[in-house]
């Protein structure tokens, strides 16, 4: 049997938008195996319309009772018994990352998430270290499982003319994990309408030092103040702050990012600015590698220098 | 009731390091960095304590796998409060893959009837945040991920709340034995007791191998770079006053001054 490609769109909201990043990747991966691709959806309601949206054709539309863990597994298994893989993608949220282990898992594969690049025929670069190095990372097994993190993959025009559109019914499975509430902490925030926002991390330590950024904050007309999520967790300020993957996503027209190293999941919330302003005193720090503009300083002497300059 | 928890030693200060010499060291044998509890294995490893805290019946057990130099990490979980140590003996390249780490942390699991696993979400050097869903895969028990609080517990079931993007946060109930998966940040972990840790020996670390001849590592790490910039990053120059001069020239550039 020859192997392919499967891709997992799992998503509720961007559905068509994950379905493209992810046939962009499959079709990147495509160049250096040559295994044909199958795009997983989940109850799809219209699935000729949403071929026709991604301009793709080989899909596999599965039916299940819920989206829960259980079924979309069952699913996921039910597949795969029958399609021998070389490497299965999803994206890279937490749900993901928990079928992607699972399946990894059971059917002996090895896995590689957060993937940026395709570097080499089975070799993939990723971020370690609180993305203060890139590692290439070759998968040295027969099938492999991938979480896919970046999202600017060459758009290739599509290689399948060919149109296999399938359907499979999947029976409900009890599972042993019973999501008992989803709750949404998303309130509205300051930060969703600031011009700039200043954002402060951990190389801010006390409630005295983060005082700095609001003392600067209201000399700056627009200004609202964000920050990453160790300053929410030690209960320096609040939740509708936190900027990143597990907060707010953000875009005022200038981005200005205090004592904050550049992980992953801050840059998410705030990739898309404009402008980005970086002060850190680390030269090294990840997040002037994603900033227009670093200044090596002090953050808590830097914000008393701006505060002066901005009085004068 | 036994917990395992799994700690792995990472560099400390790993945010203020020179990425050159986290490169150099990262995949020796020997580092000359100091090492220090992954971040979210001690907040793991707090919960846990949190748990015996209330009911001391709990046992905890923690489990590192690495080199020789992770002892020291082990005895402060022992200095914490951990009743009993393991560390498997292996080379960096099968610390850093999770396929091997799941194997040896499932072997241990079941050998000592455990019947819950504790994890960070993820470890601070690879970021893979996998190992712990890996294990509770090939122990065909359930596990969640981006745990937050424990509520309720039995000897049945475990209640928790865990944190998802975007601000989606749920409650759900995971039948025993189960592996959670926890976040960072969550508690504070306390100070490792020295007399404790004094006092760790060869009757509460216990040191083996998991050598199986059959074993091939599943990935292999290999360049190690500077990651690659998205935006110019100008660095500017001069005194900090210049700086912050320059900093209010840019915001009235972009007109928010
Ligand atoms: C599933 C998941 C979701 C997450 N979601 C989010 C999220 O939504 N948002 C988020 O922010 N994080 C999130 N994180 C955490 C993330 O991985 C990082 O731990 C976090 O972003 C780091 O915050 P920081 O940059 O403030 O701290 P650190 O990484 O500790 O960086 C501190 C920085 O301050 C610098 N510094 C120190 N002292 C000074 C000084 N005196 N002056 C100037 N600079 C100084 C240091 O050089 C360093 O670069 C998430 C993690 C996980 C696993
Ligand atoms: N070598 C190891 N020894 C002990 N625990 C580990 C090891 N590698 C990973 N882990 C555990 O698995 C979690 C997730 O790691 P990772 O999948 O590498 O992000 C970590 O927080 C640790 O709890």
């Amino acid at each position: 049997m020859d192997k392919k490609i499967i891709l997992v769109c799992d998503s509720h909201a961007n559905k068509t938008d994950q379905a493209k990043k992810l046939i962009n990747f499959g079709q990147n991966l495509y160049s250096y195996l040559k295994n044909e691709i199958i795009l997983v959806v989940f109850n799809e309601k219209n699935i000729e319309n949403f071929s026709r949206k991604i301009n793709f054709g080989n899909i596999l539309n599965i039916k299940t009772k819920t989206h829960e863990f259980g079924d979309i597994i069952s699913g996921l298994e039910t597949v795969i018994e029958k399609t021998d893989f070389s490497y299965l993608c999803f994206d890279s949220s937490i749900k993901s990352l928990e079928q992607a282990s699972y399946l990894a898992g059971k059917f002996n594969a090895s896995i590689i998430t957060n993937v940026l690049k395709i570097e080499d025929k089975n070799q993939f670069s990723r971020m370690i270290f609180n993305s203060k190095l890139e590692a290439g990372i070759k998968n040295l097994k027969e099938k492999c499982v991938l979480t896919i993190a970046g999202s600017s993959f060459d758009e290739n025009d599509s290689i399948f003319s060919k149109n296999s559109i399938e359907e499979i019914e999947i029976p409900h499975e009890n599972s042993d994990i019973k999501i008992i509430e989803t709750m949404s902490r998303s309130e509205s925030s300051s930060l969703d309408n600031a011009k700039i926002i200043l954002s402060v991390g951990r190389g801010l330590n006390s409630s005295e030092e983060i005082e700095k950024v609001f003392e600067v904050s209201k000399l700056i007309p627009g200004s609202s103040v964000g920050c990453s999520r160790p300053i929410v967790d030690k209960g320096l300020l609040e939740y509708q702050r936190q900027v990143g993957i597990t907060g707010r996503s953000v875009s005022p027209k200038i981005y200005s990012a205090f004592g904050i190293s550049g992980s992953t999941q801050h840059l998410f919330g705030m990739k898309d600015c404009e402008f980005i302003i970086s002060v850190n005193n680390d030269p090294h720090a990840s997040i002037f590698g994603h900033s227009d503009v670093c200044i090596v300083e002090d953050a808590v002497l830097f914000l008393e220098a701006l505060k002066n300059e901005l009085e004068n | 009731m036994k917990i395992l928890v799994t700690i792995k030693p990472v560099f400390e200060e790993i945010q203020m390091t020179d990425p050159d010499i986290l490169k150099k060291n990262f995949l020796k044998n020997n580092p000359d960095l100091n090492l220090k509890i992954n971040r979210f294995d001690d907040h793991a490893l707090e919960e846990a304590l949190k748990l015996k805290g209330k009911n001391t019946a709990i046992e905890i057990y923690t489990i590192s796998v690495g080199a020789a130099d992770s002892l020291e990490i082990l005895k402060k979980t022992i200095g914490k409060g951990a009743d009993k140590a393991f560390l498997i003996e292996t080379e960096t390249k099968n610390a850093n893959d999770p396929d091997f780490v799941s194997d040896a942390v499932k072997d241990v699991f079941m050998e000592n009837n455990c019947d819950l696993l504790f994890c960070g979400m993820m470890s601070e050097d690879m970021m893979n945040g996998v190992t712990g869903l890996l294990t509770a895969s090939k122990l065909s028990i359930p596990s969640l991920s981006g745990i937050t609080f424990i509520e309720d517990i039995s000897s049945e079931k475990i209640i928790v709340k865990r944190e998802l993007e975007g601000g989606t946060e749920q409650k759900a109930e995971l039948s025993l034995p189960c592996a959670l998966n926890f976040q960072a940040g969550i508690n504070k972990p306390g100070y490792p007791n020295v007399m404790r840790m004094l006092k760790a020996d060869e009757r509460s670390i216990i040191v083996k191998s998991h050598e199986k001849p059959d074993f091939k590592n599943s990935i292999k790490i290999k360049d190690l770079k500077l990651p690659s910039k998205t935006r110019k990053g100008e660095i500017l120059e001069g005194s900090i006053e210049d700086k912050a001069k320059a900093f209010v020239e840019i915001l009235k550039q972009k007109k928010i001054l």
